[in-house]
């Protein structure tokens, strides 16, 4: 059925592909909102990456790998927000998220603590190039298969491990630094 | 399902969780869905802006509300705009003569992407020049020495095998032309066409003298860069303006509303006629403007475009057709527009010789020290630069003398503080530092960095601080406070949410979104040891070609569909004082000071002397390694031919001057336990390499490292030169046969090639529609491989006319459509490194396994 909508869509249906789009939408604004780390930025690139998918869509070659497809193209999207947001020189400063903030805490640390281990987080993450925060996202976040994120980055998997183990080693780098 | 999982960090998991939780905004999936609508009908000549009604000041109420924007925009700005003419000569508003051209391409790099308007004769063939990218459709004649002429979208082909005209060209490389098409002159009197005639049509290549202006689509303050299409077809979208060209910076058009609120509208086959439409179509002319299409020339020729002033020079414009507005993918149907192709050039050359004597150029590095090693030069290279002639502004470094001088005298700007003594004529040096106009060495006798002014003119910048035991920094050392330094390492630009660019709310004008680096003091590049570690935040003054390499790099179509950066390279640090005192005065009380004690001043390139000997285009070192990589082979012993350096002679290359960051050797070692900490930066530590006279660390390089200490091994290793004492284990190389070490690619591959091997292939690496491949011979049918250009290889182009060595590691892959993984049903082979020194023809030719016996086993 799903892979049914996404040829539909692929052959120009709108009606399909608005469905595509609406049992998507959510993963490809968590994934952007992981990324970039703002609302607004992952809400611009979820529109950049279905605007482009659907402009696109005659570039898909295989339905069976629509994911794999729509992930490079949130990457992308995440690439050139990132780019754009840094040459506006603008810093946005995050809110914490009043849902999140009323669910009760996970561990027993205080708030402060977590707060400040978030923040460190945020920064050292925020270190990282759009491709490593992407692979982190994609594997420790979606628990996607290395098969997938292989074929999202059109690498072998032999060159996903190595880049996961070489994100992961970049992070704890940058979290380090922040932790001084 | 038969599929390896590697384990979830719940940790990891958990803080992502968080970054990705929350509500997602209200109405996203209609600005989505409003937003794909737009895109359905957006035509390719006309870009719309990104709608979205989560932005309230630019909801998508109508269309009429777009144009009203843009009426507001132009009656709030254009008072306050500062109309700039700028000179537009070709020289002189006409071709350069073929003279001119192979003068011009025999002397010192151009820019990259120069449009060039030259008269010449193309010599049709197809085969003259491989090259990665672009076909190759001749070379040009009478130029000395071979210059290419590539084909993009945007020209057809010669016809016949040759062809004389005026051409409109882009520099693409030393030797290397890009054909944008053949210019129709205005009249046999005139080339360029006036901005209200009647423009040729039939997809006609022409030149405009006139003004390019811009106006925005999208609100006030929401810039979106234009993109770029391809250098050679330079399609790129505007997607929050409209450009148009005029005689007048401001049109007259613009002053009636009426023909302002109305968009260019396209009328189908409007350019199948011989003569311009009149009507309202996208090519006719509106009072006294043409709204062209010049997104890719703003990004490739660097013009400012929305709420910029308009500017003036003369434009190669070519008549296209697109697909019409409002028509299905399926229709058949063509409207046309103008599309801008490239700014022509000022080229203030000098008058061309009456005859073309060809004549021996070194090539000349636009900046430099004597290597990449960072070796300052001597008094007595310094001259030999200047002679060969260093574009102006760019920094020298040079250890030498500033003597008194009676006859430097000011040059109406910066004052003279001396002159170098023994260089003959004189050569002057002011100081030109903006905030010290006296800024002078205390030290008369140092290393210095100089600015070229003119041929025989330098300024001061600074003294260099010098590693006590030479070479340069590295990331990882410490370095002197207050000095400028040379420092090598692998740059990062603008990495993710860069600490500098936080500090930037609130400032304006270029300081905060220039990437110019006279201007740039709002973005921070990362210097680190490695291209895997994290480094140092320094303030970052990029080129805007090195802006547009980063961007291209992720584009379809780019020669390498990776990022390039990380790349190594030797950088120019300067103390970055942002309180005014550095190098260049700063915004005030921006507290940059937190983010960055220094300041990339620029990137260190190799010198060419004049004294060198000539290197002509068909013996140019290949392949061409990025930035930072040493342009010329070092002198090893036992490369290319079929052996790897001895542990001796590499000992003696690792006690020589510092390789450049990112050098591959290959070298046959013991690699034996202990001596070098757990290491960081590079990965976990392999081994230490026994026998090189101090301690030379191996490392993985960021792959797992082993489970436990290694025992004591002897191999041949790939090793990538990182700092001093480290390098990089690429792989043990498995050879060939017991008497051949590099594999051709028509050599039989081990048994167990699905299980990872490192190994060396002989061959032409180049890039086909296909991908990437090495071949057995330069040309012709000949045994291939298809290969992956790994990320990490350093470098981006390849002369595929040229032999080389190549570390190729094998990597078992899923082949497409198969869910399996390792072991997997394929098999990819990665390109991982250029071995240095290994520019062809191969001086041994591969021995087969069949006289030489088997290769020996090697323990995996």
């Amino acid at each position: 059925m799903e892979r049914t909508l996404v040829d539909q869509a692929r052959t120009g249906d709108r009606a399909a592909f608005d469905s595509v789009v609406r049992s998507r939408i959510d993963t490809v604004y968590r994934t952007s909102l992981a990324i970039l780390g703002n609302p607004s930025d992952a809400a611009d690139a979820t529109q950049e990456t279905f605007v482009s998918a659907w402009c696109h869509r005659n570039d898909l070659r295989d339905p069976a790998n629509f994911d794999a497809w729509l992930g490079r193209i949130t990457v992308n999207a995440c690439r050139s927000m990132l780019r754009k947001r840094s040459r506006k020189a603008v810093r946005e400063i995050p809110l914490i998220d009043p849902v999140s903030e009323r669910e009760p805490a996970s561990t027993e640390q205080p708030l402060d603590v977590r707060t400040a281990a978030a923040d460190a987080f945020d920064r050292a993450f925020g270190r990282l190039s759009i491709d490593d925060r992407a692979i982190l996202v994609l594997h420790h976040l979606q628990e996607r298969p290395v098969a997938e994120i292989a074929a999202t980055f059109g690498a072998p998997v032999g060159t996903i491990k190595a880049r996961l183990f070489r994100a992961r080693a970049a992070l704890e780098s940058a979290l380090a630094k922040e932790s001084r | 399902m038969n599929e390896q999982r590697l384990p979830i960090d719940i940790e990891l998991s958990g803080q992502l969780a968080r970054r990705a939780s929350g509500k997602m905004p209200d109405g996203l999936v209609a600005d989505v869905m409003q937003a794909v609508d737009a895109a359905q009908e957006r035509p390719n000549a006309w870009h719309l802006p990104r709608i979205g009604t989560r932005s309230p000041q630019f909801a998508l109420s109508a269309v009429s509300g777009i144009f009203a924007s843009i009426l507001i925009a132009v009656l709030v700005i254009a008072p306050f705009m500062q109309w700039q003419a700028a000179g537009s000569a070709y020289p002189a508003e006409r071709a350069l003569s073929t003279a001119e051209l192979a003068n011009l391409m025999s002397g010192t790099a151009l820019a990259t992407n120069t449009a060039i308007v030259a008269s010449a004769t193309i010599d049709a063939d197809p085969n003259a020049c491989p090259m990665d990218r672009y076909r190759t459709l001749g070379v040009v004649e009478a130029m000395g020495s071979q210059v290419c002429v590539m084909e993009a979208g945007t020209y057809t082909g010669l016809t016949g095998s040759k062809s004389s005209g005026v051409w409109a060209f882009r520099y693409l490389a030393p030797g290397i032309l890009g054909l944008l098409g053949q210019v129709s002159p205005a009249s046999g009197a005139q080339l360029a066409y006036g901005a209200t005639d009647q423009w040729p049509l039939a997809g006609k290549v022409f030149l405009v003298d006139g003004w390019l202006g811009s106006d925005g689509l999208c609100e006030i303050g929401k810039w979106v860069d234009p993109e770029p299409g391809d250098v050679l077809n330079p399609t790129g979208p505007e997607p929050c303006a409209q450009s148009w060209i005029s005689d007048k910076s401001s049109p007259n058009a613009f002053k009636n509303a009426a023909i302002y609120h109305s968009p260019p509208v396209a009328t189908p086959s409007a350019v199948s006629g011989s003569a311009a439409s009149t009507g309202g179509d996208t090519v006719a002319q509106v009072e006294d403007l043409y709204w062209v299409g010049a997104g890719g020339t703003r990004y490739y020729d660097d013009v400012p475009g929305k709420y910029n002033p308009p500017v003036h020079g003369t434009w190669a414009v070519k008549s296209s057709v697109g697909p019409c507005p409002n028509d299905p993918p399926t229709s058949s149907r063509g409207c046309g527009f103008w599309l801008v192709l490239a700014r022509v050039t000022d080229l203030l050359t000098e008058p061309a010789p009456t005859a073309f004597v060809p004549t021996p150029s070194p090539t000349v590095a636009i900046s430099g020290m004597r290597d990449s090693a960072a070796t300052p030069l001597t008094t007595t290279e310094l001259g030999l630069a200047l002679k060969a002639g260093i574009p102006n502004d760019n920094i020298v470094i040079a250890t030498t003398t500033i003597a008194d001088s009676t006859s430097c005298t000011t040059n109406g700007t910066n004052i003279a503080i001396g002159a170098i003594p023994g260089l003959v004529p004189e050569v002057c040096v002011l100081a030109v530092n903006d905030a010290d106009p006296a800024h002078s060495p205390a030290d008369r006798t140092g290393t210095f960095a100089f600015k070229v002014l003119a041929p025989r003119l330098l300024g001061y910048v600074a003294t260099v601080d010098r590693k006590p035991q030479g070479g340069a920094y590295t990331p990882d050392d410490a370095w002197p406070a207050g000095k400028s330094i040379a420092v090598s390492g692998w740059i990062t630009p603008n990495p993710g949410n860069d600490p500098l660019y936080a500090k930037c709310e609130g400032l304006m004008g270029e300081a905060a979104g220039s990437l110019d680096p006279r201007a740039s003091y709002c973005s921070a590049a990362e210097l680190a040891s490695s291209a895997t570690s994290s480094g140092v935040f320094v303030a970052q003054a990029l080129t805007v070609d090195e802006v547009h390499a980063i961007q291209d790099a992720g584009k379809p179509g780019a020669p390498r569909p990776a990022q390039i950066y990380p790349a190594p390279g030797s950088w120019l640090l300067q103390p970055f004082k942002p309180d005014g005192s550095g190098p260049k005065p700063m915004p005030s009380a921006t507290g940059l000071a937190a983010c960055c004690t220094w300041q990339i001043s620029g990137k260190i390139e190799p010198v060419a002397l004049a004294g060198d000997a000539p290197t002509p285009p068909a013996e140019s070192p290949s392949p061409v390694p990025t930035p930072g990589a040493t342009p010329t082979p070092l002198s090893l012993t036992g490369q290319p031919i079929q052996r790897a350096m001895t542990t001796a002679e590499f000992a003696a290359v690792m006690a020589g001057p510092a390789p450049a960051i990112g050098t591959t050797f290959v070298a046959t070692v013991t690699v034996g336990p202990g001596g070098c900490g757990p290491g960081v930066s590079f990965g976990a530590i392999y081994g230490l390499i026994e026998g090189m006279g101090s301690s030379v660390c191996l490392a993985t390089g960021g792959a797992l490292g082993p489970d436990a200490p290694i025992s004591r091994v002897t191999g041949t290793f790939a090793m990538r030169y990182m700092s001093a004492g480290m390098l990089i284990n690429l792989g043990r190389v498995e050879p060939v046969s017991s008497c051949g070490l590099v594999f051709s690619p028509s050599d039989k591959w081990p048994a167990d090639i699905f299980n990872s091997h490192t190994f060396l292939v002989g061959g032409y690496l180049g890039q086909e529609p296909a991908g990437w491949v090495i071949t057995a011979a330069s040309s012709g049918s000949s045994a291939f491989m298809s290969v992956v250009l790994d990320t990490d290889a350093g470098f981006t182009s390849i002369d595929q006319s040229r032999y080389g060595v190549f570390v190729v590691t094998s990597e078992p892959t899923p082949t497409p459509g198969s869910s399996t993984e390792p072991p997997g049903d394929g098999v990819a082979f990665h390109v991982r490194a250029w071995v240095a020194g290994t520019t062809g023809p191969s001086a041994v030719p591969s021995t087969p396994a069949s006289v030489c016996g088997p290769a020996p086993t090697i323990p995996r």
